[in-house]
């Protein structure tokens, strides 16, 4: 039987060929300016370990100066009773007590508020802010504009997915009521919390100078609505949709064949493909772990400074030893806890960047990308032609299925041809 | 397609389900993050 190709292939090359386009002409990393650190740490000693000119200069400059001389309170050997010898706190002097505060390691006492509330300056907020709206803003929009451009472009070369075979006019059930029920309750939520995070993110980019800020107020306020409480269905869906579909995603020898075609790509003929193929197992591992990611960095987001993860996971990281064999130094494991919200919401809007580009590859290749793809999950019912060309195992099974019981998939249409 | 609509019904349903529920428990910002000697609240 003569069979195209299912055009997944190509796709995957495409998204590679853009890959390494995109690491070839890759902006040139800025030259090595930085000051000598001996000739800072010499010029301290003029100004008895207080940083120095320099030292400003060399920040403002955008280098990195090694500042944990300033976190170094008191001086060793001073006498801290000695009365008004150095200072208005003997050895323990006013600037000390300043840095101290500065670097958060004051011992402070509150009435109220807790742990959080004794945080007086917290500067892990400006580089988070920095980042949110610098690289996070950047490469998370362009990797979603990358994407519909690369399918746009895919489209345009490989055209509709179509069937090599005439509709039979017969068929199978594809997913039955339960399954559409709980992939539009993840899928109807992802996407209203895909857009209301996007508002949160680029509202005060796009929206607010081009609209005024009452409007952008009131849609950050809908957003933030949406956003808190539509996490709940998704993650009612992710955890249905993982114990239905799990057994038929765990990967097997046909997955190899799949991948060893590339989806179709190499030979004529679509490889054979049980309820899930390859590609479709990479999406639902993908929706599963990331979306199960996204769902706990949000929790602790829901639930401000109540749940938090990061400290624990970088003390395991720690333990295990790669970041170190690596080349790099420890994770930081003494977080403040605005800290840990910090880097809970870097997490998760990275995390649901990731996601968002394979959901926006995963919407195209059932809707407009491949023929007949949407009745699965719409009616349920697709035609055995399709499901021959796609998932040939499958209807292989549901046939001897359907023989073994002598009963027929619902709303199946005429006598199998068997 | 009456499962696509159940599904983005019972989205909409939890979603206000939660909300209202977690503020009758006591889970809102207000509620968790302020207090009598807070001006605001």
């Amino acid at each position: 039987m003569s069979q195209r190709s299912s055009g997944f292939g190509w796709f995957i090359l495409l998204v590679a060929g853009l890959a390494v386009l995109t690491f070839i002409f890759r902006p040139p990393a800025p030259a090595e300016t930085g000051t000598d650190p001996a000739a800072l740490a010499e010029a301290r000693k003029a100004t008895g370990g207080a940083q120095t000119l320099e030292d400003i200069l060399a920040r403002q400059r955008g280098e990195d100066v090694d500042l944990s001389f300033r976190r170094e309170f008191g001086q060793p050997g001073a006498d801290p009773d000695a009365p008004l010898a150095l200072a208005p706190l003997g050895g323990a002097s006013d600037p000390d007590l300043w840095r101290a505060l500065r670097y958060d390691a004051a011992d402070v006492n509150v009435s109220a508020g807790g742990d959080v509330a004794k945080v007086l300056v917290q500067d892990g907020g400006m580089a988070w802010y920095e980042f949110r709206k610098g690289p996070l803003a950047t490469y998370g929009g362009w990797l979603l504009i990358g994407t519909i451009i690369a399918l746009a472009f895919f489209y345009m070369v490989r055209g509709r997915i179509g069937l090599d075979e005439p509709m039979t006019g017969r068929t199978v059930t594809r997913f039955q009521a339960i399954e559409r029920f709980a992939h539009w309750l993840l899928a109807g939520s992802f996407v209203l919390l895909g857009l209301s995070g996007l508002l949160t993110l680029f509202g005060r980019f796009f929206i607010l100078p081009t609209f005024g800020p009452e409007l952008n107020s009131q849609l950050l306020i809908a957003a933030k609505f949406v956003h808190n409480n539509l996490a709940w269905p998704f993650m009612l869906g992710l955890v249905m949709v993982f114990v239905m579909w799990v057994w038929h995603n765990i990967p097997d020898r046909t997955d190899i064949t799949w991948f060893a075609q590339a989806g179709g790509i190499i030979g004529k003929n679509h490889p054979p493909a049980k309820k899930f193929n390859g590609g479709q197992k990479i999406i639902f591992w993908s929706v599963i772990l990331l979306g199960a990611s996204i769902s706990l960095s949000g929790l602790s987001l829901l639930f401000p400074f109540e749940l938090p993860l990061f400290a624990k996971t970088f003390a395991i990281i720690n333990d295990t030893g790669i970041i170190q064999w690596l080349g790099y130094g420890a994770l930081p494991t003494d977080l403040a806890p605005q800290e840990e919200m910090q880097l809970a919401q870097a997490w998760h809007a990275i995390v649901a960047f990731v996601l968002m580009a394979i959901i926006i590859a995963h919407i195209y290749i059932g809707s407009i990308g491949m023929k007949g793809a949407f009745d699965a999950m719409g009616s349920g019912e697709v035609d055995e032609a399709w499901a021959h060309q796609h998932h040939s195992l499958w209807l292989d099974e549901v046939k001897a299925r359907e023989a073994r019981t002598g009963k027929k998939s619902p709303d199946t249409g005429a006598t199998p041809a068997e | 397609m009456k499962a696509m609509l159940s599904g983005f019904a019972a989205m909409i349903l939890l979603a206000v389900g939660a909300w209202y529920g977690l503020n009758e428990m006591g889970f809102s910002s207000a509620d968790k993050q302020s207090g009598a000697n807070v001006r605001l609240d």
